[in-house]
């Protein structure tokens, strides 16, 4: 394979790549977009909950202890029909309050522990398990100590992604796309390395036409086809040169057969 | 000349147009797939706000009615609206709030003319009516991001477009334009022993394999001769005919000894060409720096109770440079011969090293990848740099590198990143390695010995330069934007990287170190609070990240000379970058501060380094 041939095929390659490259950054970015409006559904209920915990932890009862929570976690759960669950539990990861009256007492599961511990920005953290979402929150105190959290379990959106059904629904526009692209870019880049090459492509025509019709004078700007004009007539003339020295070499055996022989 | 810089600036022309094709082909198409994907997205999305928003709208009607039914009359509650431009703010899917009284008029308003979504309240006896308006901008918002993207995706094929079709028509196609012209100047002249090559395919070779049938003849007609000559001497019993052979053959002397010559096949050159070397060299720098916009991140989010998290990205770097030093020592003690396989061997150690970091769940293992990473980096790229056909250009090889080291790679990165996560970029970062591993094979021998070492030494003082620039960079880069701006955000971290590379790559090796130095400097201070608020805080990190590419990027082409000839020195330079990042942390400062002493040390330093060198 030539060179050409090698770089033709890498922008190709480059270019089938890039658009393939734009079409997961959709639909990651359409994923994630949707996996974010889901928490900002979440984001309001949570705040609400944790500031009116606040409240009341800033009157200095201990949070195990405030019977309110439970009837404002219930309360958030009616009046939102996609939380599954909604959960406030301690600082030693056992849970106090949960709309789950089963589960209070109950230890939180590792992956929540890891999700608490890697909290980023405002003490919010995310984690999935068993196919559902779960974004979780620290309450603190007056003096800025974590007493506990608050979670909020909704059905992940990985279980029931419709991100298929996009990539699907957009799959005859990249059969559209890809093919259209790639000839495009196939046909300016081949354009390209041929005025590039066109040079070349004349020396070696130049060079080929021996006994020909006489080709036309190349452009003022050509070097190399004038070069080859010029290395036509030296062998050209070499040649008659070296056949006539011949003749005349060939001339002296004659002479010297001749002389042998008288 | 003048007709060369011509041709140059045509191959750049031509380089220019095909990177804007690729870049039009990419941009067009991810433009149509997100039309497809938005389209059958946004019913979804539009029905997820609205039942946030009815979430918002709900609880906001209780608190209201709740307010109401202890007595408080309707227009009497206090600060109500400041509490609806707060949940406004703080609630993405809501973007307006007005409370009606009974006759619908607008008691409490975020805005004028709101209309959407409406909540009966009903407490104490009153009546209102909550009405939210839905339209979502953080819809809106993700739309543009998902726009801006597309053309940085776009903008990234056009700039490896552009790099492929330059590499291909300057270092290929010029170099065998010239190599043409040369044989065909010789022959125009007479000469034809010149060496032809005829193996091989394409253009050039065509036009090569043409100019051997041209001057065949030639090679016919001198082996005739040769011939006439051999039968002449045959039978010259008394040397008479040598006396009248002489002069006839004086006339083609410079001719005649073709016939010697096999005018055939000539064997294929077994070393790889300058664009070969280039191009193994940037696909290494550049899949190896896709990792950047993601390494300190990963490594704060691994976590580990024994570093704090400002400094948990110092240990995986410092290993990682330590590891390219052994790997380039080891390069250096082992056979010339043997560096191939060497290089293979690291470049394929490197993809496995990448890859493995899919799994990867702990911070010690992280580290460990890392250090093997670094250790088949530098057994990898040793060989490569020591190639004088690419380090007679040093200025230009710091442009290449830094092209494909902070601006091709991160964006890569940090695009893919984006796309796919951090664990999927990691390993489709290795698979591509590991493609490109038996290409290392195929590399140049090392040379023999470390010839930095034989080699003048430049002034401390500028080595000194190359250790401080380096640091700054590697701080920048590898620490700082990616724990900082890009720790959530892989885009904004790679754009930043990108910043800084294209300033490293379009900065002038002309401009005062002096007042390179400074520049670094002034990046540091728009961090400190006074002089911060001199730009506005959006535009702080690409203004800073711009600066210290182009003051960083000028002294390392002032240095250039040096860099590939003291690699342990820049590595060296790149750890301790790693390690000096988070220590501004320490005084409360913004990390991007440090920036500031290290700049007026650069100042300082590049005054001694250019009074040593122009005495």
């Amino acid at each position: 394979m030539s060179p050409a041939v090698r770089t033709i095929l890498a922008l190709l390659g480059l270019t089938g790549a890039g658009i393939l490259l734009a079409g997961a950054l959709v639909f990651g970015g359409l994923d994630r977009l949707r996996l974010r409006v889901v928490e900002a559904n979440i984001d309001f209920v949570l705040t609400q909950l944790r500031d009116s915990i606040e409240a009341n932890v800033s009157l200095g009862i201990p949070l195990q202890d405030l019977r309110v929570v439970q009837d404002l976690l219930e309360r958030s759960r009616i009046g939102n029909p996609s939380l599954l669950a909604v959960e406030v539990f301690s600082p030693a990861g056992i849970s106090l309050f949960n709309t789950d009256r089963g589960s209070i007492g109950e230890d939180i599961t590792s992956t929540w522990r890891d999700g608490v511990r890697h909290a980023g920005n405002g003490d919010r953290w995310r984690v999935e398990e068993f196919g559902n979402l779960i974004v979780g929150q620290a309450i603190r105190n007056d003096f800025g100590e974590p007493v506990g959290y608050v979670a909020v379990t909704v059905a992940g959106p990985t279980g029931q992604s419709p991100i298929v059904s996009v990539i699907v629904a957009s799959a005859w526009r990249f059969a559209v796309v890809l093919p259209a692209g790639l000839f495009g870019v196939g046909l300016v880049v081949w354009f390209m390395f041929r005025w590039r090459s066109r040079e070349i492509m004349d020396v070696t025509a130049r060079l080929s036409a021996s006994g020909s019709p006489p080709l036309p004078a190349p452009p003022p700007d050509a070097d190399l086809v004038r070069l080859a004009d010029q290395v036509g007539e030296a062998v050209d003339a070499a040649v008659k040169q070296l056949d006539q020295t011949t003749t005349a070499v060939l001339k002296l055996d004659d002479d010297g057969v001749r002389d042998a022989a008288a | 000349m003048r007709r060369l810089e011509a041709r140059s600036l045509r191959d750049r022309l031509a380089a220019m147009v095909i990177a804007i094709a690729v870049a039009m082909a990419i941009a067009a198409g991810g433009w149509r797939v997100l039309d497809a994907a938005w389209a059958e997205s946004a019913p979804g999305l539009d029905g997820a706000t609205r039942l946030g928003a009815e979430a918002v709208g709900r609880a906001l009607s209780g608190q209201i009615e709740h307010a109401l039914a202890l007595g408080i009359p309707l227009d009497k509650l206090v600060r109500v609206e400041d509490y609806l431009k707060s949940v406004v703010a703080s609630a993405p899917q809501v973007d307006a709030v007005a409370l009606l009284d009974e006759a619908g008029r607008p008691i409490f308003t975020t805005r004028e003319g709101v209309a959407g979504l409406t909540f009966p309240v009903n407490g104490g006896g009153q009546r209102a009516t909550l009405v939210l308006s839905t339209e979502s901008p953080f819809l809106n918002a993700a739309t543009v991001r998902l726009e801006i993207l597309l053309g940085a995706t776009a903008l990234l094929g056009g700039m490896i477009a552009f790099l492929i079709a330059s590499l291909f028509l300057e270092m290929h196609l010029a170099p065998a334009r010239a190599r043409l012209a040369l044989a065909l100047a010789r022959a125009a002249r007479g000469d034809f022993a010149v060496a032809i090559p005829t193996t091989g395919r394409g253009r050039t070779t065509a036009a090569f394999r043409a100019l051997a049938r041209r001057i065949e003849p030639v090679h016919v007609a001198a082996r005739h001769i040769a011939d006439g000559i051999a039968t002449v001497r045959a039978i010259d019993f008394d040397g008479s005919l040598s006396k009248r052979l002489d002069p006839l053959l004086a006339t083609v002397a410079a001719t005649r000894g073709l016939a010697d010559i096999d005018p055939g096949e000539t064997p294929r050159s077994t070393v790889p060409s300058p664009a070969a070397i280039a191009t193994r060299v940037l696909l290494l720098v550049s899949l190896y720096a896709g990792a950047w916009p993601l390494l300190a991140n990963f490594a704060i989010d691994r976590g580990t109770d024994m570093i704090p998290a400002p400094w948990r990205p110092v240990t995986p770097l410092f290993a990682e440079a330590v590891a390219v030093v052994l790997g380039m020592l080891i390069c250096r003690s082992i056979a010339p011969s043997a560096s191939r396989v060497a290089a293979a061997l690291g470049t394929a150690l490197t993809a496995l090293a990448f890859t493995a970091v899919f799994w990867c769940r702990s911070y010690d293992l992280f580290v460990a990848l890392r250090a093997a990473a670094g250790l088949g980096l530098g057994v990898a790229l040793t060989p490569l740099l020591r190639d004088p056909r690419l380090t007679a250009h040093p200025r230009g090889l710091v442009a290449l590198i830094g092209l494909t080291g902070l601006v091709i790679g991160p964006l890569f990165g940090g695009l893919v990143a984006e796309a796919i996560g951090r664990r999927g970029t990691f390993a489709l970062l290795g698979i591509a390695l590991l493609a490109i591993a038996p290409r290392a094979a195929a590399m140049p021998a090392a040379a023999a010995g470390d010839t930095a070492l034989r080699l003048n030494f430049p002034a401390q003082a500028g080595r000194l330069l190359q250790l401080l620039s380096l640091m700054t960079l590697a701080a920048l880069v590898l620490v700082i934007v990616p724990s900082g701006p890009g720790f959530d955000n892989y885009a904004v971290g790679a754009g930043l990287i990108v910043a800084a590379g294209l300033g490293l790559v379009v900065a002038p090796a002309t401009l005062p170190p002096v007042f390179a130095g400074l520049l670094v400097g002034v990046a540091g201070a728009l961090w400190l609070s006074a002089a911060g608020a001199v730009l506005p805080e959006a535009w702080r990190w690409p203004v800073s990240s711009m600066l210290i590419g182009i003051g960083v990027g000028s002294l390392l082409k002032w240095q250039a000379a040096g860099l590939f000839r003291h690699g342990r020195s820049a590595i060296a330079g790149l750890a301790l970058g790693a390690v000096v990042a988070p220590v501004a942390t320490i005084p409360g400062f913004a990390a991007m501060s440090i920036m500031l002493p290290l700049g007026v040390l650069l100042a300082g330093v590049s005054m001694l380094a250019r009074g040593r060198r122009n005495p």
